[in-house]
């Protein structure tokens, strides 16, 4: 038997694996078809067809390997990415969410608003010789009409019969819909509306119910401009995704749209003081947190991992204990911590009998902050301390001994620059890690204090990612365009920094 | 070879069964079903009760989408497309106007009856530059439960301040009043000594240029009560730091009273705390003290039109307006309802809560939020009560200091409203 060549049952597993994965993105590609997602819908079908190639073929060995990690890097790495990019270059916010066809349409809804008058009628479905039709009783007259979509009849007495309440029910030439009927209305009685005369309309309002409205919003040829014919105002397009007042630009008509303006929210964040005044504390703080961070847990892993390769009594125990902090949810003991070092009634200050407000000097936050993150990772370090440790050749270490170096030299001249050299790209990955740590800063001290009173709109202990964070959504309103232009920054920024340690410590030419 | 023919056979019998089941779906008749979108509380309340109705909206079938939670549910709203989407959601009044500003909202028209039994300042709090979108269904306010423990409730807020530092002094509690739900709730204390927003003009409407924050009268009675004269610092009358803070103190007997709302009722009877419902009293009792009434409510949403259930949707709000509507969900709730008809249909405690929100001020969060003085009202109180209590830095000061930013939120968030 060719060992190479793989048994019926590997075959039929595999066969059965790809055709339900096939099935999977087939229903997928039919849902995004259905809601006209023409991209999503060719991504899969591309996907769909790799995976059947690149399984099928005799040939593409490899691929078979790389095929979904690098389907995966691109769903969850790359288009992410390039979707950040792109969104920043858009004023993208609360208010401007849709696109300029939808807030259109979506204004000419908002336009039709009831007559002053507050006429409303009772209303009943049917046809009218033939024709789709509405019974309408005006509620306050008690006038009865039938409104057909291009023409209203009031209908004389006697023409007609009303129930106890005054509504006409039924009505001569008139067919009342059936309750499943009714249920199927929709489709023609949305966009139903009965010319009343002076530019007036009766709209219906639920299936039962209908209003006297008029358009007040004029549209022009090319909607660029609306005159709103109630408040006496003109709108006009401004060029960033709104209509705003031709006279007065602060009077803005929402709902806006997403609109193509590629400079404004780099350009903002230079240029307004809210944003570029503390920008450079956060972004000092920012790399000084994760400086210290990452250099005191790999510290305290790394003297724990050589305590540790000592034959010590209860070593296995000591091991097991060491990586409990690790073992835990982070944000749990983040939440811990929180209590523990709350003022009133936090552990701490209850132990010692003092009243330190620890999370209320900026200071002290910092500290608590950085306390607090050497608990979540040092376990991290010792792991990969201990790892590196035991994979270091043991004759370099004899050879220095019978050379005459000291257990210090050996240390600090042989073994530490060789660990170094093995875990430089995970203490690379740990600092991008801390520069980024939203959860730590936000659920321990959501970037505070902040001394609001003297004008102060970053925290203390607020990184780059937390001020970017509470910058875009922590208002009324979300600016999602600029949460966009600050993560490509950042992006920018930890991939520069990275990129340069690596290039530093040699690991890449290593690798 | 054989291998590959019959997986390649197997495969495309795969893909041409699911595209089969695809296609085979039924071309769509109208849909007739109305997709209702709740957090885990109303969910759970409202779902036995309405969750496939055929009577709410007739013709349609009410179909209720329960989130575990407010905050998953706001993500799903703020993710959500046509397919995916709502047809309507009941939420804060804040959510209607949002959805309105982002143009997910449908507008709606309301008849003069429906009008007439919802309160203007109500309808108002979901509606968005000038069109309604949604109906107001429950009033969001709180009220001060008093631990009977310690007595009975005091009449004036200097009779509780001396029963606090008598209590303290033997070691009996630590804190006076506990805002239960942070600097929100915390407005009952400052209007009960004499302080608060902003001022009204005489039809009602606010008057952003009159900023009582930090009013003389407030300065002198928060110095004279709150203050320890000893440390210069918050003597532990009045804390803010929410349920998890002192409203822990309230729960282990160790707080007087606490200014919270109906959703603490069940902690706070589980905690085996006898407690009776009264507003915050003013310094004198002869005035009134004022909290802050939010509004939950129900709109329809833009999808609705997009699903072809747009006329359902106004159907059922317009059944949601109704008495029937609004006593079906306060019975179910327990939220103290806005429709003035309902209320002799209730229970004692929501009619106690709903009797509480009288006294209550329209959160305009227009006004309250971030404007143009930098910070909103929320975080401004946070900092001038750390400033003033925590780190003794003077009443006086530390509120002319928030004064200033709220008097230019106030000034801007009106002239947006």
């Amino acid at each position: 038997m060719n060992p190479l060549k793989p048994s019926a049952m590997a075959a039929i597993i595999k066969v059965f694996l790809l055709a339900i994965a096939s099935a999977l993105i087939v229903w997928m590609i039919y849902v995004a078809v259905l809601a006209s997602d023409w991209i999503v819908a060719g991504t899969l079908s591309v996907i769909l067809i790799g995976a059947n190639v690149v399984y099928f073929s005799k040939k593409a060995v490899a691929s078979k390997f790389l095929f979904p990690g690098s389907v995966l890097l691109v769903i969850f790495v790359i288009v992410p990415i390039i979707y950040t990019a792109w969104m920043s270059v858009y004023n993208y916010k609360t208010g401007n969410e849709i696109t300029k066809d939808a807030a259109i349409t979506q204004l000419h809804q908002v336009g039709l608003v009831p007559d002053p008058s507050g006429t409303s009628y009772d209303m009943v479905l049917g046809h009218y010789n033939g024709q789709d039709a509405v019974l309408l009783t005006n509620q306050s007259t008690h006038e009865v009409s039938i409104g057909l979509k291009d023409k209203l009849t009031v209908l004389s007495a006697g023409s007609f019969t009303t129930d106890a309440n005054q509504k006409a029910v039924t009505a001569t030439g008139f067919t009342a819909d059936t309750p499943a009927q009714i249920a199927q209305a929709n489709t023609w009685l949305s966009a139903f509306m009965v010319p009343a005369g002076n530019d007036l309309y009766i709209s219906p309002q639920g299936t039962d119910v209908a209003a006297l409205m008029h358009e007040k919003f004029q549209f022009n040829a090319d909607n660029t401009k609306i005159v709103d014919t109630v408040g006496g105002i003109t709108y006009v397009d401004n060029g960033n995704g709104n209509f705003v007042g031709q006279k007065d630009a602060t009077a803005v008509l929402y709902p806006g749209w997403r609109q193509f303006n590629p400079a404004q929210n780099y350009v903002g964040l230079l240029t307004d003081p809210k944003l570029n005044g503390p920008l450079l504390g956060v972004f000092i703080w920012t790399i000084s947190f994760a400086f210290i961070s990452v250099l005191m847990m790999w510290a305290l892993g790394l003297t724990l991992a050589l305590a540790m390769d000592k034959k010590i009594r209860f070593r296995a125990f000591y091991r097991g204990v060491l990586i409990l902090p690790y073992a835990m949810p982070s944000f749990m003991s983040i939440l811990i911590w929180a209590g523990i070092f709350n003022v009133n009634y936090g552990a701490l200050n209850n132990l010692l009998g003092i009243h330190v407000d620890w999370l209320n000097d900026p200071w002290l936050a910092r500290l608590v902050i950085l306390i607090v993150n050497l608990w979540l990772g040092f376990p991290y370090f010792y792991l990969i301390s201990t790892g590196a440790l035991q994979a270091l050749p043991t004759d370099i270490e004899e050879a220095a001994e019978i050379d005459g170096a000291s257990g210090s030299q050996i240390f600090w001249r042989i073994k530490l620059p060789l660990i170094f050299q093995i875990l430089s790209p995970l203490l690379i990955g740990s600092f991008a890690f801390n520069f980024n740590n939203f959860n730590l800063i936000y659920l321990l001290t959501k970037g505070g204090p902040i001394d609001i009173l003297n004008g102060q709109t970053a925290g203390a202990t607020d990184i780059l990612i937390t001020y970017a964070y509470k910058t875009a959504f922590g208002g009324n309103d979300q600016n999602l365009g600029l949460a966009c232009a600050i993560s490509v920054i950042m992006f920018v920024i930890v991939g520069a920094l990275s990129m340069w340690s690596l290039k530093r410590s040699r690991v890449l030419e290593e690798m | 070879m054989k291998i590959r023919k019959s997986g390649i056979a197997a495969s495309v019998a795969a893909i041409a069964t699911a595209a089969m089941l695809a296609v085979s779906v039924p071309a769509h008749a109208a849909n007739t079903t109305i997709n209702i979108w709740m957090d885990d509380q109303r969910g759970a309340q409202l779902s036995p009760v309405w969750d496939g109705s055929t009577t709410i909206a007739p013709g349609y079938t009410i179909k209720i989408t329960t989130f575990s939670s407010r905050d998953a549910m706001v993500s799903a709203w703020d993710k959500a497309t046509s397919a995916s989407g709502p047809d309507m959601m009941f939420d804060a009044a804040s959510s209607t106007t949002d959805a309105a500003k982002n143009g997910k909202a449908l507008p709606i028209v309301l008849t003069a009856t429906q009008k007439a039994e919802l309160p203007a300042s109500a309808l108002g709090a979901l509606a968005y530059q000038g069109v309604q979108y949604g109906i107001p269904m429950d009033v969001d306010t709180t009220t001060m439960y008093w631990n009977t423990k310690f007595g009975k409730a005091p009449k004036t807020f200097a009779a509780l301040a001396a029963t606090f530092q008598k209590l303290k002094k033997a070691g009996k509690v630590t804190t006076g009043i506990c805002a239960g739900d942070g600097t929100w709730g915390a407005l009952p204390v400052l209007t009960a000594l004499g302080g608060g927003a902003w001022g009204y003009k005489a039809d009602g409407t606010p008057d952003v240029s009159k900023v009582l924050f930090n009013s003389p009268a407030f300065v002198k009675n928060a110095t004279n009560l709150l203050i320890d004269s000893k440390t210069k610092k918050g003597n532990g009358l009045f804390a803010w730091d929410g349920w998890d803070g002192c409203g822990q103190s309230f729960i282990n007997g160790k707080a007087l009273a606490i200014n919270t709302g109906s959703w603490r009722l069940g902690a706070i009877i589980d905690a085996g705390i006898d407690y009776t419902l009264q507003p915050v009293p003013s310094i004198d009792g002869k005035g009134t003290s004022h909290q802050w009434s939010g509004f939950g409510g129900v709109f329809g949403t833009s999808y609705a039109k997009d699903h072809g259930v747009d006329l359902g949707v106004k159907a059922a709000l317009s059944y949601f307006a109704s008495q029937k509507g609004a006593l079906a969900y306060a019975t179910a709730t327990k939220r103290p309802p806005v429709n003035s008809k309902v209320g002799s249909h209730l229970s004692a405690d929501v009619a106690g809560f709903a009797n509480a929100a009288k006294t209550g001020l329209v959160q305009e969060n227009a006004l309250l939020g971030d404007n143009a003085g930098g910070a909103n009202w929320y975080d401004v109180l946070a900092s001038t009560f750390t400033a003033a209590f925590t780190n003794g830095k003077g009443v006086k000061s530390s509120f002319d200091k928030g004064a200033a930013i709220l008097k230019v939120d106030f000034a801007d968030g009106f002239s947006k409203r």
